[in-house]
């Protein structure tokens, strides 16, 4: 009981640098959770399947009806938005994304197009981003019809009428019967961040705690103080996974806070604790780690920084596995990060709990554990060969 | 002079101040390198993998999405067939295909029933079939015009009593080798009315997009079957119009096309990812805090002995603050501009063609993060350990809000909170080098650096203020 209630009155000195820990890992996961999901409510699968509308401006150098025919365009499944035709104005807006593509109709366009030739559009957009891809494509389709319709002998008010009539028509889309529609609501994706919470807060917690313990002079105390091995180890593990405890119910307030309570009476939530379990798992091991191998404060956030950050590039926490290349998804598989992810989109997705789908889950925990389970031991070793070279 | 050189001396035998200024940001921004280095090659166009299940034949349907190709004329799609439902969801499941598409009987309402009012001006032609584009929107036509319970002797008699037309029709195609089409010599008749009679039960087709999620490659198969209906709704009306329109609706939709000229930004700049490279140099820039934070803590008598020291010595306050601020911001800048050779040189990141004006940027960055650590010690109260980590929360933090773990974060700041990109330093710094490598915008460039500026002066100011003041009655 001495060294449990030792090990949290060394936490609590340290108090300032697991708040701050605290509060950076829990801003990223409240500050991405938020733009990332479709929010704490259920979200409507219709508007799960619809693209997403984004920011088009128009310019309208024509002198025809062009630009009102692409403005009522634009306002179908985008956001028409106005825009100040100078190049810094322009400039401004990309720059800030207030405009995602800004779309210049040349003089002379509408006469070119009505006469049979082939006019073009201008364009502007942010280099390197292809929001607006969508957008121009059906733009060019569009146009091309009104073209085709034009050369068959249609007015252009007639062309417009008709694409009007025939746009309603589109195919339609669902979801697959085994997607859930809460997929991508704001419980999972704030679990998404798990990972980072618990690497920081238990590598910058525990960890601090355990390095002071194992510093020469406080080591070489205990070692001749009458509390026996088994009573020291067995103190440091209650703290250890007392702190893990606290870690854990913090995590899952904080998860129910985001999904407004809905995540208490979800059918997923034994999944999620089961990996959230692991991942803490794996948190405490490298907290463990940490502890033990750190020679002083520095070393420790040194330590911190750089697993906690190669982590979650790679495990896909940060920026989404979508945006991987093969490459990079093939090394990714050899991080554990990259499995709890795996299973926390896995579980946020299902709908009916299938066999399969609990041995992916329980596979894909085990591997994390496996990892956690495999930092621990080499943690030992290390601690083994310490005490021979002592 | 001296103290000046003792005190870089100092810095470079502090491994923890190398291992942060050099090391750390190097491998991070390995990692970035490593994720997204080669991304744009990774990420070249590959057909998008798709499934249909067919409870009704459709070989328009799938001759097209077969034949569907990109603007490289590569393969848009990968087509897997499926048995059944169950094996469609399988194969989402596993991850095998983007999305598939149910194809099935349309339901008959008044609206959608066939108007044959234009039959005996419909055509459908030799050329029309060997051209993959023309065969299915002709097949398409014909049968939206023609009754689906025609035989094939019916249709052959259709396109018999329809030959003038029919060769008109070809001949206006305008396609190579038509000039001397001759209907009874070149028209397959047996054949084609055997194409179009199974086509005819494809016109009533309805086709329904499953999906697990809505990502790019399920958006690209809805974009083309939207378009494939609209097209072929809208010939199929036009013929209904006036048969003689077809020709001139279908070569203007697979003609040319409308094409969007890029107007291209002053900038060069053209990688998303080069963001995270912004944000990284950003981070190294106030990293520099760390630096200042020392400075602070070595000027305070109540902070460490040596600044007790420090503090009965007769060197002024002012000139040791001074020399202490120059010293480490040499060997800080030093270090920086280290790390921004290995990610310009070595990781291969575009920050654009102005070397003199990227540099500046760094350096004022580096200048206002150090500002920062001293202000940091100076202002905060309580011991080492507080102040470190009010020092880590003000660098991860600033950081994290310029787009570090998250690049998309300043456009969402932009609209619930601008003052916030306003005023955060490593915003301030990763804007300075988008405002360069990707805007061209010098007029941004400065303003983002005077405003980078002026905060460290601030910071110095409220810093030098506080330490004036300071007295020690007792420590």
């Amino acid at each position: 009981m001495q060294v449990f209630k030792l090990f949290f009155k060394v936490l609590k000195s340290y108090k300032g640098v697991i708040l701050v820990y605290g509060i950076v890992s829990f801003a990223v996961a409240f500050l991405m959770t938020g733009p990332n999901s479709g929010g704490a409510a259920k979200k409507d699968s219709d508007e799960m399947l619809r693209q997403t509308p984004v920011n088009i401006a128009v310019i309208d150098r024509d002198t025809g009806n062009m630009g009102e025919i692409v403005k009522e365009f634009v306002k179908k499944k985008n956001k028409l938005v106005d825009i100040e035709e100078n190049d810094e104005a322009i400039a401004y807006q990309l720059y800030w994304r207030a405009v995602d593509y800004v779309l210049i109709i040349p003089e002379g366009f509408q006469d070119k197009l009505l006469v049979g030739k082939e006019p073009a559009f201008e364009g502007m957009s942010t280099p390197g981003t292809y929001k607006a891809a969508y957008f121009t494509s059906e733009l060019t389709m569009y146009i091309s019809k009104i073209k085709g319709l034009v050369e068959a002998g249609y007015t252009l008010d007639e062309a417009v009428k008709l694409l009007d009539e025939i746009g309603k028509e589109e195919c339609t889309v669902s979801l697959a019967s085994f997607v859930n529609e809460n997929q991508h609501d704001a419980a999972t994706v704030f679990l998404s961040f798990v990972p980072y919470m618990f690497i920081t807060l238990c590598m910058g917690g525990m960890g601090m705690a355990l390095m002071r313990f194992n510093e020469k002079e406080v080591s070489a105390r205990m070692e001749c103080s009458p509390t026996p091995l088994y009573e020291r180890t067995a103190g440091f593990i209650c703290g250890t996974l007392f702190y893990g405890a606290i870690l854990f119910v913090v995590v899952m307030i904080a998860a129910c806070a985001v999904s407004g309570g809905s995540l208490l009476s979800d059918t997923r939530l034994p999944y999620f604790i089961v990996n959230i379990l692991a991942m803490l798992l794996l948190g405490l091991s490298l907290g463990f780690f940490a502890g033990i191998v750190s020679m002083g404060n520095n070393m420790l956030t040194g330590l911190l920084n750089i697993i906690s950050l190669a982590l979650c590039f790679f495990g896909g926490v940060f920026v989404p596995r979508e945006f991987f290349g093969e490459s990079v998804m093939k090394v990714a598989k050899l991080f554990p990060t990259y499995w709890y992810i795996e299973n926390n989109e896995m579980i946020g997705a299902v709908k009916t709990v299938t066999p399969a789908f609990k041995r992916s889950l329980f596979s894909q925990a085990g591997i994390v554990s496996a990892y956690a389970v495999a930092v621990f031991a080499i943690t030992v070793v290390i601690i083994y060969r310490k005490r021979q070279v002592k | 002079m001296l103290r000046y050189i003792y005190k870089i001396k100092i810095v470079l035998r502090t491994p923890v101040a190398i291992f942060w200024t050099l090391v750390f940001p190097i491998f991070l921004g390995m990692l970035f390198y490593f994720m997204f280095g080669n991304i744009d090659l990774e990420q070249q166009f590959s057909k998008i993998p798709m499934g249909v299940y067919a409870e009704i034949e459709n070989e328009n349907f799938m001759q097209m999405l077969n034949e569907v190709k990109t603007e490289d004329d590569e393969p848009m799609f990968d087509v897997h067939i499926y048995d059944s439902v169950e094996e469609a969801d399988k194969a989402l499941i596993s991850d095998d295909i983007d999305g598939y598409v149910i194809v099935r009987e349309k339901e008959e309402t008044e609206s959608n029933e066939k108007d044959t009012s234009g039959i005996d001006g419909v055509l459908g032609e030799d050329d029309i079939m060997n051209n993959s584009i023309f065969s299915n929107v002709g097949q398409e036509v014909i049968g939206g015009m023609l009754p689906n319970d025609m035989s094939k002797e019916e249709i052959i008699s259709w396109m018999i009593a329809n030959k003038d037309l029919i060769t008109d029709f070809v001949k206006e195609s305008g396609n190579e080798g038509v000039e001397d089409f001759d209907f009874d010599r070149d028209m397959d008749l047996d054949n084609i009315a055997g194409q179009v009679q199974s086509m005819m039960n494809n016109t009533s087709s309805e086709y329904e997009m499953v999906v697990r999620d809505m990502d790019v490659g399920a958006s690209v198969i809805k974009t083309f079957l939207d378009q494939y209906i609209q097209s072929n709704e809208m010939i199929t009306k036009a013929a209904a119009d006036d048969p003689g329109k077809i020709m001139k609706v279908i070569s203007g939709l697979y003609g040319e096309g409308i094409e969007i000229k890029d107007i291209p930004l002053k900038g060069e700049d053209k990688s998303p990812y080069t963001q995270y490279f912004f944000a990284l140099i950003a981070m190294t820039c106030l990293i520099a805090s760390q630096f200042g934070l020392e400075n602070g803590k070595s000027i305070q008598v109540d902070q460490s002995a040596l600044a007790a020291r420090r503090n009965v010595a007769p060197t002024p306050k002012l000139s040791q603050v001074v020399t202490d601020f120059l010293g480490t911001y040499t060997i800080f800048s030093a270090m920086l501009m280290i790390v921004l050779a290995v990610v310009v040189f070595v990781y291969k990141q575009d920050f654009g063609s102005n070397a003199g004006l990227i540099v500046l940027n760094a350096l004022v960055g580096g200048f206002t993060g150090q500002a920062a650590g001293t202000m940091i010690a100076v202002m905060s109260s309580g011991d080492a350990k507080k102040k470190d980590s009010l020092c880590v929360l003000f660098f991860m933090g600033s950081s994290f809000l310029s787009g570090l773990m998250w690049a998309d974060i300043t456009y969402y700041l932009e609209e619930k909170l601008p003052i916030v990109n306003r005023i955060n330093p490593a915003t301030l710094i990763v804007n300075g080098f988008r405002s360069i490598a990707v805007f061209g915008n010098y007029r941004q460039y400065f303003t983002n650096l005077a405003t980078l500026f002026g905060i460290g002066v601030l910071f110095i100011l409220i810093s030098a203020a506080k330490l004036r003041r300071q007295k020690y009655a007792s420590i």
